[in-house]
């Protein structure tokens, strides 16, 4: 699997903090069977370049460490309030950064590769409905005549 | 391609919609540059993934430099109108006192303010949340309050027909309100403003302006190409962060800009009940605290739900412990304590144009995020709650401040005629003028604001 924006190094180092997140039981599979890594890119297009970068850093060092080494230095970001002020911050970053990450692309209702479970949100029952949306085609036309974007 | 207008406004948010609309029924042209895309019934994201990506800055969430604050800033036209609540309320006179007493300007009081909502309220279908649609999350709100003496009310949203009762579930407008019941000033206002020849730029970055008796604005298409427009009198409408950045990277020299920063943090709390809460049915919010105990201690609660990407950041933990409270996500509910804060915070600017933003709680909005918890679970557990989990962080969806107004220019950015005190013809009226936080929710406010500053002052 390839990103436009994290290296192969970060990419494994994402695919092992997901199953910390999300192990995976009978009903609902691990991140990493998941393969909604593959949705990476539509996540991170517009996240800043420093950030990116690192993203890429920390991610590409945690691919090298043990997983269970990686629980506990997951477990000790996320239990951050225990921890002397002055790491906190960095603990926070970590904690919600990799999580953010994870779990918006596990439960997004994107489509899974993973084919006995294809729709983690359908598994939830999670299941709100939307009506159909509405076609504004004037609106669509005054954008088009009015946005000097719409001519580049 | 024209490069001169009367008008140019950068940001195409609530404040910019409703002043862009104003400024071309009197006949200027006006040019909006915004940063973000025009997103419509016809292309609103349909996934979590993408609407976090797209619609906001940085991708989603921005942390505040000790991570505990994530501030959810909206890019597109329309800005927080088309991925908020849409809940409306007027000022208090608590709200109204208090930001007289800090900015010294006369017109903060119900008695001014009055025809200023009224005229946003003539063009904005502002309707109580029906009762009868309320989902079972709603329901533990409103009976928990009874059972424990406390008030509420129906919310106040803006929204015509949402079309409850044929299925429609209100948590997907997070992302844009499909059947176009929702009061965004894209439907309000922006249509409105294009059929009257408003020129738009849209997915285009400001970067300076320059100051003088044309403004000269520089910016950056999606394609990174350079562009460079000019105009008899400038608009800034990008809301806090975006102005202060703006005035800042055009090297204005005003120590108050940046300054005096609020979000009202909101802190979710979660209960895990025996049974099915199904919280994304039906309306996403229906009742407000109405506590004149809670406003005077300086809080207010709602019962809010959020879709599951960002409800799986709010529960704590790793590993069984995180995925048990997303695997039965049904049977949470939430209610949020939004705190009146006190203790203001600074933006500034980082290396690589980074936003860097400084906002602590103090003890005193500690004590009023405290009470709201201490409220909250009493609700929870009067209606039979398994457990109650705190939210693993506070969200600052109502930037405010950074350009605050005020009648001593060596005290704030912008004067009570909305003009930026050393400057002849740069204005600002959105909630970056806010001098401190009211306390209630801001929308109604900004857009009467903004009303008043294009008849009266721009």
């Amino acid at each position: 699997m390839k990103s436009k924006y994290l290296n192969s190094f970060a990419m494994r180092g994402l695919q092992k903090c997901g199953d910390v997140y999300i192990p995976g039981d009978d009903e609902l599979c691990s991140f990493s069977k998941s393969g909604f890594i593959k949705y990476i890119d539509r996540q991170l297009e517009n996240m800043e370049s420093d950030d990116i970068f690192g993203l890429n850093i920390l991610l590409g060092v945690f691919s090298l460490f043990p997983q269970k080494l990686l629980v506990i230095i997951l477990k000790i970001a996320s239990r951050n309030e225990k921890l002397a002020k002055s790491l906190r911050p960095t603990a926070r970053l970590i904690n919600m950064g990799l999580k953010g990450l994870s779990c918006s692309l596990y439960y997004s209702g994107l489509e899974s590769l993973d084919s006995s479970h294809p729709r983690v949100m359908e598994k939830m029952n999670w299941s709100p409905q939307r009506l159909e949306s509405i076609d504004d085609k004037e609106l669509s036309d005054l954008i088009q005549s009015n946005d000097f974007n719409a001519t580049l | 391609m024209q490069d001169h207008f009367n008008y140019i406004i950068v940001g195409g948010g609530v404040s910019g919609s409703i002043i862009a609309e104003g400024l071309v029924a009197k006949g200027h042209s006006v040019l909006m540059l915004e940063a973000g895309k025009f997103f419509y019934t016809n292309n609103y994201p349909r996934f979590d993934i993408d609407s976090n990506s797209q619609m906001y800055w940085n991708g989603g969430v921005e942390l505040t430099s000790d991570a505990e604050i994530g501030l959810v800033r909206p890019k597109m036209i329309g800005g927080g109108s088309i991925i908020n609540g849409g809940l409306l309320d007027r000022f208090d006179d608590l709200a109204f006192e208090g930001f007289k007493d800090e900015s010294g300007v006369d017109f903060f009081n119900n008695l001014v303010m009055t025809p200023w909502f009224e005229k946003v309220e003539n063009t904005t279908s502002i309707v109580k949340v029906p009762e009868k649609f309320a989902n079972k999350n709603a329901d533990i709100f409103r009976e928990g309050f009874k059972a424990n003496g406390f008030r509420c009310d129906l919310l106040d949203r803006g929204q015509t027909d949402c079309r409850n009762s044929e299925g429609m579930d209100c948590i997907e407008c997070l992302a844009g309100c499909p059947i176009n019941s929702k009061q965004s000033t894209m439907i309000t206002y922006v249509r409105s403003a294009l059929k009257q020849g408003l020129k738009v730029f849209s997915e285009f970055e400001v970067k300076r302006i320059e100051p003088g008796e044309k403004v000269k604005v520089h910016g950056l298409d999606r394609l990174d190409k350079k562009w460079s427009f000019s105009a008899d009198k400038l608009v800034l409408a990008s809301g806090s962060i975006g102005n202060s950045k703006l005035l800042m990277n055009s090297n204005f020299k005003n120590p108050n800009i940046g300054k005096r920063f609020y979000t009202h943090p909101q802190y979710m709390l979660m209960a895990e009940f025996d049974y099915n809460i199904d919280a994304y049915k039906g309306p996403l919010q229906s009742y407000k605290s109405n506590d004149l105990n809670f406003r005077r201690k300086g809080f207010k609660l709602e019962n809010v739900f959020a879709p599951p990407a960002a409800m799986s950041v709010l529960f704590k933990g790793i590993q069984d412990e995180h995925f048990y409270c997303m695997k039965n996500l049904r049977r949470f509910a939430s209610i949020e304590v939004a705190i009146r804060d006190t203790n203001p915070g600074e933006i500034r600017v980082g290396k690589h144009n980074k936003t860097i933003v400084h906002k602590e709680l103090d003890s005193v909005d500690l004590k009023r995020r405290d009470l709201g918890y201490d409220a909250i679970k009493n609700i929870f557990y009067s209606q039979g709650a398994k457990r109650v989990i705190e939210g693993e962080f506070g969200i600052g969806l109502h930037l405010m401040g950074g350009c605050s107004i005020g009648v001593d220019g060596s005290q704030s950015v912008v004067d009570p005629e909305f003009k930026l005190h050393d400057q002849k013809n740069i204005f600002c009226a959105d909630s970056s003028i806010f001098p401190n936080a009211p306390g209630i929710n801001p929308s109604l406010t900004i857009m009467a604001l903004s009303k008043m500053a294009v008849e009266k002052f721009i």
